[in-house]
C-alpha cells in the first residue's frame, strides 16, 4: 500500500514536471506579448496572414482528397503492397522539411524538367502561391494519413459486414456507416495537418521565400528587428489553429457522451 | 425458391453443400458449432469467396464459377446475427429507416416497428437499449429491407430465455403475414422445431440429410441424426428381440415411463432408476434395465419417482437406426 503511494506521488509529480515544460513556450508568449504592444501595423503582416491563409485551405483540400482514399485502404488492405504503402507514408514525416525543401527543388526547380514545363506556361514555379502549397502538402499529409488510417481501423470491420450483410453497397456502406463513425479521428487529422500546414517552415522557406506566409514572416521579423517584433506574428499562428483543435476536441467529447 | 450449390477449400476445412430452400418456407442448417453453417451464410451474402459455387434465386443466377452475376447489395438477401450490431452513431429509427434506403420512417416501418414493439425505443441510441431490444431492433432492420431471402445466423442465441421466447413468437407471427423465405442456422433443436420447415443436419461441411423437420424427428435414420434430434438412448436391436434392426433408438421424451404394478400392456422392460436430475419443468431420470442397458426418461415434477424405485418402461415408440 505504501510503496503503492509513493508509486503514485511520483508519477503525479512527474506528470506535473511534462506540463510545466510543455506549457511553458505558451505562457511565455502571453505574457510578453501584451508588453511589446500589438503589431507595429506594417501591411507585410496582413498579406503574410492572407497568404496562409490561402495556400492552407487549397493544401487540406488536397490533402483530404489525395488522403482519405489511402488512409482508408491502408486500414483494410492487408497486402504486402499496402504494408509498403505504409512505410513510404512515414518519410516525409521522418526527413527534416529543410531536407524536403530541398528536395522539392531537385524536382520543381527552374532547371528541371517539371520546372521547365511550368515555366513555359507561366514562369518559374519557385516563389509562387503553388510552391507553397507544394512544400505545406509534403509537410502536412503524412498527419493527416496516419491519423485518418488509425480512424478507420478503429470502425469495426463488422459494421461495415453488418451493412453488406443488409443489402448496402460498399459506396453507402462507406458514406453512411464508416465515415461519420470515423469523423472524430478523421478531424482530429485535419486538425494536426492544417496545424502543420500553416505552420510549415522549413520546405516552405526553400522554394517559395516569397510569397511570405506567416513562418516566413515571422522569420523576417525577427531576423531584421529582433524577437519583439516577431512575437506577435507567433500568436496570429497559434490563435489560427487553436480554434479548429479546440472545436475539434469538443466535438469528440459530444460524440463519445 | 433459393437453389445453391457450394464447394469452400480452406487447409483444415471442406465445405461441400447443395441444397434447395422452397419459397417462402424455413429451411433450417441445423448442427454443431464448426460445422460450416455460418460459413454458408457469408458465402450467400457474398462476404466470403466460394473455391466453387452456383446460387440460382427465383430462376436468375446469382454467381457461379465465373464470378458474381448479380453484386452482393443487389441481391436482395439480409441477414441477422447472433450480436445485433445497429449502427452506434444512429438511433434505432436510424438504423431502421437506413436499412429500408429512406430518410424517414414511412408507414411500412412504422408497421413493423409496432409490430415487434419497438415503437416507444425509436429515438435511442443502440448503447442505450437492452441486448434484447437490441436485437429486436436488429430484427426490424433486417425485414425493414424486404429481404427475398432472409438469413439468421443463430440470432436467439445470445437472448436470456424471456427474450427468446418472445422474439421467436413475434418472428413467428410475423412470418404468417409475411411468409419470407428463411434460412435458420441454429444448433438449438428446440428453436429449429419451433420455426423449421425443412432441414439440413450438417455435420463436418456435409449435409448429412435434408427433409421436413418433422420427418427428420421422428425418422432419424442414422444414430449420428438421431444424437443430434436428441435420441439419448440406443440399444442393440438383437439383444431386445428386434432381427434384422441395428440399434433401437430411444427419445427421453417418447419414452413412457410407469410405476411397477400399473396398466402392465404393451412392449414392458423392467427397470431401476439410478439417477434424476432436475431440468426445467421436468426431470431426466436414467433407468438401469434389467438386461443392464441404460435408458434415459423425461417425467414431469408432479410424478414422484425416487432413485432405486422399479418402474416399466415401454420401448414401442424407439425407432430404428443405422
Amino acid at each position: 500500500m505504501r510503496r503503492f503511494a509513493i508509486g503514485s506521488w511520483v508519477a503525479t509529480s512527474l506528470s506535473l514536471c511534462t506540463l510545466v515544460i510543455v506549457s511553458l513556450p505558451m505562457i511565455t508568449l502571453l505574457a510578453h506579448v501584451p508588453q511589446n504592444g500589438w503589431l507595429t501595423t506594417d501591411s507585410g503582416v496582413f498579406s503574410a496572414l492572407i497568404t496562409s491563409l490561402q495556400s492552407t485551405a487549397v493544401t487540406m483540400v488536397f490533402i483530404i482528397v489525395l488522403g482519405l482514399p489511402l488512409a482508408y485502404q491502408m486500414a483494410r488492405k492487408r497486402s504486402l503492397w499496402f504494408r509498403i504503402v505504409n512505410k513510404i507514408i512515414y518519410v516525409p514525416l521522418v526527413m527534416p522539411p529543410l531536407v524536403i525543401g530541398l528536395l522539392l527543388m531537385y524536382i520543381f526547380g527552374p532547371y528541371t524538367w517539371i520546372g521547365q514545363a511550368v515555366s513555359g506556361l507561366s514562369g518559374s514555379l519557385v516563389n509562387t502561391l503553388v510552391a507553397v502549397i507544394i512544400a505545406q502538402f509534403y509537410e502536412a499529409v503524412p498527419y493527416f494519413v496516419l491519423a485518418a488510417e488509425a480512424a478507420f481501423s478503429d470502425v469495426l470491420i463488422n459494421y461495415e459486414k453488418t451493412a453488406y450483410a443488409l443489402g448496402k453497397s460498399p459506396w453507402q456502406t462507406f458514406f453512411h456507416i464508416t465515415l461519420p463513425l470515423a469523423l472524430p479521428g478523421l478531424l482530429n487529422g485535419v486538425a494536426m495537418a492544417f496545424t502543420r500546414s500553416i505552420g510549415a517552415f522549413g520546405a516552405v522557406i526553400v522554394i517559395a521565400y516569397y510569397p511570405h506566409t506567416l513562418p516566413v514572416a515571422m522569420w523576417i521579423a525577427l531576423q531584421e528587428q529582433g524577437l519583439p517584433a516577431a512575437l506577435p506574428l507567433a500568436l496570429i499562428l497559434i490563435l489560427l489553429s487553436l480554434p479548429l483543435t479546440l472545436l475539434i476536441l469538443l466535438g469528440r467529447r459530444r460524440t463519445h457522451a | 425458391m433459393l437453389d445453391c450449390t457450394l464447394r469452400i477449400d480452406y487447409p483444415k476445412f471442406q465445405l461441400d453443400v447443395a441444397f434447395v430452400v422452397p419459397r417462402h418456407s424455413v429451411y433450417c442448417l441445423y448442427g454443431p458449432s464448426g460445422s460450416g453453417k455460418s460459413t454458408i451464410l457469408a458465402a450467400l451474402i457474398g462476404l466470403i469467396k466460394p473455391t466453387k459455387s452456383r446460387i440460382v434465386y427465383d430462376g436468375v443466377l446469382l454467381q457461379d464459377d465465373h464470378g458474381q452475376k448479380i453484386a452482393p447489395w443487389r441481391r436482395s438477401f439480409s441477414m441477422i446475427e447472433q450480436v445485433p450490431k445497429l449502427f452506434p452513431h444512429m438511433t434505432l429509427a436510424q438504423n431502421i429507416a437506413f436499412a429500408a434506403g429512406k430518410r424517414t420512417l414511412g408507414d411500412e416501418e412504422q408497421k413493423l416497428i409496432a409490430q415487434f414493439d419497438l415503437s416507444d425505443r425509436l429515438r435511442y441510441k443502440p448503447h442505450q437499449l437492452s441486448g434484447g431490444f437490441q436485437q429486436q431492433g436488429a430484427f426490424v432492420r433486417a425485414l425493414a429491407t424486404k429481404p427475398k431471402l432472409l438469413l439468421l445466423d443463430e440470432p436467439f442465441f445470445a437472448l436470456d430465455w424471456q427474450f427468446k421466447e418472445q422474439m421467436i413468437r413475434l418472428f413467428a407471427a410475423y412470418r404468417e403475414q409475411n411468409p419470407v423465405t428463411t434460412i435458420f442456422v441454429t444448433h438449438d433443436l428446440r428453436e429449429a422445431q419451433r420455426l423449421a420447415d425443412r432441414i439440413g443436419i450438417l455435420q463436418d461441411g456435409r449435409i448429412l440429410r435434408d427433409d421436413r423437420m418433422d420427418a427428420v424427428f421422428s425418422q432419424p435414420q442414422t444414430m449420428s441424426i438421431a444424437k443430434q434430434m436428441g435420441y439419448t438412448s440406443f440399444l442393440s436391436a438383437e439383444k431386445y428381440q428386434h432381427p434384422g434392426q441395428q440399434y433401437l433408438a430411444i427419445h427421453p421424451d417418447r419414452l413412457i415411463v410407469r410405476k411397477k404394478g400399473i396398466e402392465e400392456n404393451g412392449i414392458l422392460l423392467g427397470g431401476t432408476i439410478v439417477a434424476m436430475t432436475p431440468r426445467e419443468g421436468f426431470y431426466r431420470i436414467e433407468i438401469q434395465l434389467e438386461l443392464g442397458d441404460h435408458v434415459q426418461a423425461t417425467v414431469r415434477h408432479e410424478h414422484t419417482y425416487r432413485v432405486g424405485e422399479k418402474v416399466v418402461v415401454d420401448l414401442g415408440k424407439a425407432v430404428y437406426v443405422v
